[in-house]
């Protein structure tokens, strides 16, 4: 049981997934509590269409019960609430940030907006410390995939982000057109492992800089599967995934020779990839940085990064802004 | 559900389609609605890149199908640029509340299908691969430009004018 003042809740409902987690200063995870869309549905008999913001607020109240009863604390000892205020969709976002105002206002606890970025950044250290600074984070998921230097836990310079889709997102949507089912992402990988990379896949934007793009990838994917429909999966999965890692590890070595690193942490659902893990290892080695990949739990989104994130805020005295946003640079607070 | 009134075939490459987009975005006003169609990676986000380029939106235009929305701010009217993809039908989309965007906004909805219902006057916009006639460049890609009300046919004649 954690004394009063001890422990933060995190609030994450920016997207699909509504998570809280009460989280101590270190990064100890006391408790943690996340309900998917595809939970609620099954509530319903599976059929009813529900909307991710109205699914927030079903989810909310059971969820922060949990985590309340879980750790065995009251609401008013609670150090903070961090809730995540952007990026995000804006009714998802709101759900969070109104019903977070609603608890910090009944309890009486201070309360703080939360980039949901920071959030993904300060993951790697959930559980236990594993990043030493100055680091390089690549944040590779659904919905973002961005380069980032971390010059200390507060001082994050943003080296590149993607100009269309994120990495996962085109994993994704490669799974969807070979028909390869749900998650997409573990299919392509899987058979990618098996296949030949016989078609070479264009590299976007590798020659130079940061940023990423990979519609064109996508695209050409899709052009390839058009022109030759009974090519065979497995190598089309291993040319994608192969132009893929090709990309996102030329710019990573890119950004650990110009911004030199201790750490070097892959965060985000697509860090999932054995590909891009063994990769990664190797990279690392080879430009002297230790490889952090946080467990997987934690690289979808979560209440307990946010909660830990929340704790810099706590710590910074950073302004308590509640105002929910579509969009938030990864610099600002 | 109604027939399309009438409807315009073009092969553009890229270049060709920021030609296309900027005349096209001369007539837009808020209120004004396009639906996308076409297969992944047809280029439906890269056509709204092309039209936030034309009314030179200040955001940068991201792939919206993991936020479902995202806004683009413009000098003259903002974009709101929809991405269907993962909703499961119209009654999910109604329930997002994005509707109360629509007349202030210029709204491009990729996957329009699913919301066709919720607008009374559209553009649609459906996007193919260049298809086997040989001359098509991997960059080209066949468009189709179709609507019901007349008001839409002088604006894509327009746009489509001069180029060949």
């Amino acid at each position: 049981m954690a004394s009063k003042g001890e422990l933060i809740l995190g609030v994450e409902t920016s997207c699909d997934d509504t998570s809280l987690a009460l989280v101590d200063e270190s990064g100890l995870v006391i408790s943690e509590k996340t309900i998917n869309q595809f939970e609620i549905h099954s509530g319903y008999g599976g059929v009813y269409p529900e909307l991710a913001s109205r699914a927030h607020v079903h989810a909310l109240l059971p969820a922060v019960r949990s985590v309340l009863d879980d750790a065995q604390v009251q609401g008013p000892d609670l150090r903070a609430i961090g809730v995540t205020r952007g990026p995000g969709l804006i009714g998802s976002l709101l759900a969070g940030v109104n019903f977070a105002a609603g608890l910090a206002a009944g309890w009486n606890v201070p309360i703080y907006g939360v980039n949901h970025l920071r959030g993904h950044l300060r993951s790697v250290d959930l559980g236990e410390k594993r990043l030493s600074y100055p680091a390089l984070v690549l944040l590779v998921s659904g919905g973002h995939t961005f380069l980032a230097y971390l010059k200390d836990q507060h001082s994050i310079e943003l080296l590149g982000s993607t100009r269309d889709d994120s990495v996962g997102e085109s994993y994704d949507k490669v799974a969807r057109m070979m028909d390869l089912g749900f998650p997409g992402g573990p299919a392509v990988d899987k058979l990618a492992k098996i296949g030949t990379p016989r078609v070479k896949f264009p590299r976007p934007l590798i020659k130079d800089g940061f940023e990423f793009s990979f519609s064109g990838l996508k695209s050409s994917v899709a052009r390839h599967l058009e022109q030759n429909p009974d090519d065979d999966k497995a190598d089309v999965c291993a040319a994608f995934v192969e132009a893929c890692i090709d990309v996102l590890m030329t710019k990573s070595r890119r950004a650990l020779r110009q911004y030199p690193s201790k750490s070097f942490a892959i965060v985000g659902g697509v860090a999932a990839s054995p590909q891009i893990r063994q990769e990664a290892q190797q990279l690392a080695q080879q430009e002297g940085a230790i490889l952090c990949l946080p467990p997987l739990k934690w690289a979808a989104d979560n209440g307990a990064m946010i909660a830990l994130a929340a704790w810099d805020y706590v710590r910074n005295d950073w302004p308590q802004t509640l105002k929910a946003e579509t969009r938030i640079p990864i610099s600002q607070i | 559900m109604c027939e399309a009134l009438a409807s315009i075939e073009k092969s553009l490459d890229l270049e060709k389609l920021q030609q296309v987009c900027d005349r096209l975005a001369e007539q837009l006003r808020a209120g004004d609605c396009v639906l996308l169609h076409g297969p992944l990676g047809s280029g439906k986000t890269q056509f709204v890149t092309c039209l936030a380029g034309a009314l030179k939106a200040v955001d940068p235009v991201t792939s919206p199908t993991y936020g479902l929305a995202n806004f683009y701010h413009t000098s003259r009217m903002p974009i709101l640029h929809i991405d269907t993809y993962r909703l499961v039908d119209e009654t999910e989309f109604r329930q997002l509340g994005l509707d109360e965007y629509f007349d202030s906004h210029l709204v491009l909805v990729e996957w329009g299908e699913k919301v066709r219902s919720d607008f009374e006057d559209v553009l649609d916009v459906t996007l193919a691969f260049g298809g086997d006639s040989g001359s098509a460049t991997a960059a080209s890609r066949q468009f189709a430009f179709s609507w019901r009300s007349p008001h839409w046919q002088v604006r894509v004649e327009y746009a489509l004018e001069g180029i060949g």
